[in-house]
């Protein structure tokens, strides 16, 4: 079943056309990457989905309702998480407070509830700081818990990004670069930790250049060049697809991966 | 809280609701003093904690408090005088009343933001204070202001002790309810917006609604303290609510360090107290506030709460790094 319905989605800043009628489908339980070169309008692409940019024409349907002229806390609450490129933590938190974030869009109690202390925004503090508390697992993140995130090293910091995006039980967790910053060992953990959201039913759409965690992971590939999509399919046909590696890929990783 | 700051709050608290009490009787001539001071800085503490859930949690500026003061000043001072009110009943009035003004303000400010949004604020705070001067003269008073007659309660007058316990009470009252708010899931939202607007959004935060929401405590808090000072004070006059007031309210929250309620409260408790302490140096109160505000910008940019807890932080970093708990890879 299709999660994620991307039609004829296009998308210019000034004179540049990031995206041109881009059709592309997440599908329900899968990984499914977005690669191309820099520049080629990926996190564009993102960002339209997530209500961040509103794009020029074409629909989004999610689980077969349009979202595509909703706000973007609108898009948040139909279950879409996504982390950045760039580390956009809130580096004055603690990490705990920084996954209670994440819980925002399962809760409701309001700010009269917050401020009078109401027994609903009490039992939803507790039932949020459970859940972080949890997830701190995920990434072997508890003894960081109580630490401001500035503090942690860029890697750790990643990695509660990606975990407070989990806290919201997502249907679909958009991840844009995740590896960017981590070292292999960190990059490992997180190949399995994709492994592991994946057995939990949640679909992912992930950005990504490092190859080898795509090609480990993804079951379907798109690839997107000069805002056009160009490919897609399965990693082992994309790897031979003489478009990509002619656009991204170069011949030296397909002689060697394929 | 850990334990050691539940015993500080303690004793902290102890120490203000005794004295009067015990001073009364051991020192007369220091408490007046005592009480007169204490007042004034319970006031000001609702001022920095309104802005603190705008400035502090939710990140926009506002440089126009004094205009949100001056509000709950001339609202409760009207409805004792013209309607004959009593304080009681003029005192939340006037919070509402605030609450509506600022609620219609937002529509216009709101639409800015950071720089942008300061300068509207402050243009308000400008134009609340020269509107209270010149407009309807005859019934706001102009220059000479207001004057409300003493407060009878129960056919007693109010004296100065009953002024303060009834400040403190409301600052105790205004200080945990931003502490609650901080702690819920609303002032996490604002905490989020804060850091990133666009992180915020994606993580499903109204940030439009909790930014008017924000503005509007921020709003009411000033109504509050506004109104306490009109009968405290005996009635308003736009001296007191001149555009400096919503610098030095902006000041004791950047100073004690921005973003933490402990800063807001103790930058307040210190800046209202250094002048005291400086009489003799009291014509250049603004340029030693000036002084202080950009040697803590500069050397302690976190303000006197961030930067301890901030090396409190590092230290325990330290640690778990010795305990191999952590590693840079």
């Amino acid at each position: 079943m299709t999660l994620l319905q991307i039609k004829e989605i296009s998308k210019h800043f000034g004179g540049l056309q990031a995206l041109q009628s881009v059709n592309m489908n997440v599908e329900d339980g899968l990984i499914t990457a977005l690669i191309g070169p820099n520049g080629a309008g990926k996190t564009t692409l993102l960002n339209v989905i997530n209500g961040i940019l509103k794009a020029d024409s074409g629909s989004i349907l999610m689980e077969g309702e349009e979202i595509a002229h909703l706000p973007a806390h609108k898009i948040a609450s139909r279950r879409i998480a996504r982390t950045f490129q760039i580390l956009r933590g809130y580096e004055h938190q603690t990490v705990v407070e920084n996954l209670m974030v994440g819980c925002h869009v399962n809760t409701r109690s309001g700010i009269l509830a917050g401020l009078c202390s109401l027994p609903l925004a009490r039992a939803e503090n507790r039932k949020a700081e459970k859940a972080a508390r949890e997830a701190l697992a995920i990434f072997d993140l508890t003894p960081y818990a109580d630490i401001p995130l500035s503090v942690l090293p860029h890697g750790t910091q990643r990695l509660v990004e990606i975990t407070r995006a989990l806290v919201s039980e997502p249907k679909l967790l958009l991840l844009d670069e995740p590896t960017s910053g981590l070292n292999p060992r960190e990059s490992d953990v997180l190949l399995e930790a994709l492994k592991s959201i994946k057995e939990k039913g949640v679909s992912t759409l992930l950005i990504e250049h490092n190859m080898r965690l795509v090609m480990g992971v993804a079951d379907h590939v798109n690839v997107l060049n000069f805002g056009v999509k160009i490919a897609e399919g399965t990693p082992a046909e994309i790897g031979k697809n003489p478009g990509v590696i002619e656009a991204y890929l170069g011949r030296k990783f397909s002689a060697a991966a394929f | 809280m850990g334990k050691k700051q539940v015993w500080t709050v303690f004793v902290v608290a102890l120490l203000v609701v005794i004295m009067p009490i015990f001073g009364k009787y051991f020192f007369p001539g220091f408490n007046r003093y005592f009480l007169h001071v204490g007042t004034f800085m319970c006031i000001m503490t609702i001022l920095s904690v309104g802005l603190h859930i705008f400035f502090g949690i939710c990140g926009q500026i506002n440089f126009g408090c004094n205009g949100f003061y001056a509000c709950g000043g001339y609202i409760a001072s009207v409805l004792m005088i013209n309607l004959n009110c009593h304080y009681f009943i003029a005192l939340p009035l006037a919070v509402i009343g605030t609450g509506i003004i600022t609620v219609l303000l937002g529509f216009a400010v709101l639409r800015l933001r950071h720089w942008v949004l300061a300068l509207g604020t402050a243009a308000f705070g400008f134009a609340a204070f020269i509107a209270f001067r010149t407009v309807a003269v005859g019934f706001l008073g102009g220059d000479d202001g207001l004057f409300v007659s003493k407060l009878v309660i129960f056919g007693k007058k109010a004296g100065p002790s009953f002024y303060y316990y009834f400040a403190l009470a409301w600052t105790i009252i205004s200080i945990l309810g931003s502490y609650f708010l901080e702690n819920s899931r609303a002032g996490r939202a604002m905490k989020s917006i804060r850091a990133d607007e666009v992180a915020a959004q994606v993580a499903g935060i109204n940030i439009d609604h909790y930014i008017r929401m924000a503005f509007l405590l921020n709003g009411m808090y000033a109504g509050l303290a506004g109104a306490l000072y009109a009968q405290w004070n005996r009635g308003v006059s736009p001296d007191s609510f001149t555009p400096d007031i919503a610098m030095l309210v902006l000041v004791y929250v950047v100073v004690g360090g921005l973003g933490r309620l402990s800063g807001a409260v103790i930058g307040t408790f210190v800046l209202v107290l250094l002048p005291e302490l400086l009489i003799p140096l009291k014509e250049y109160e603004l340029l030693i506030y000036a002084a202080i505000f950009f040697l803590v910008i500069r050397f302690m940019s976190k303000g006197f709460v961030g930067t301890v807890q901030d090396f409190l932080h590092r230290r325990k970093m330290v640690k778990l790094e010795a305990a191999g708990q952590y590693s840079r890879g």
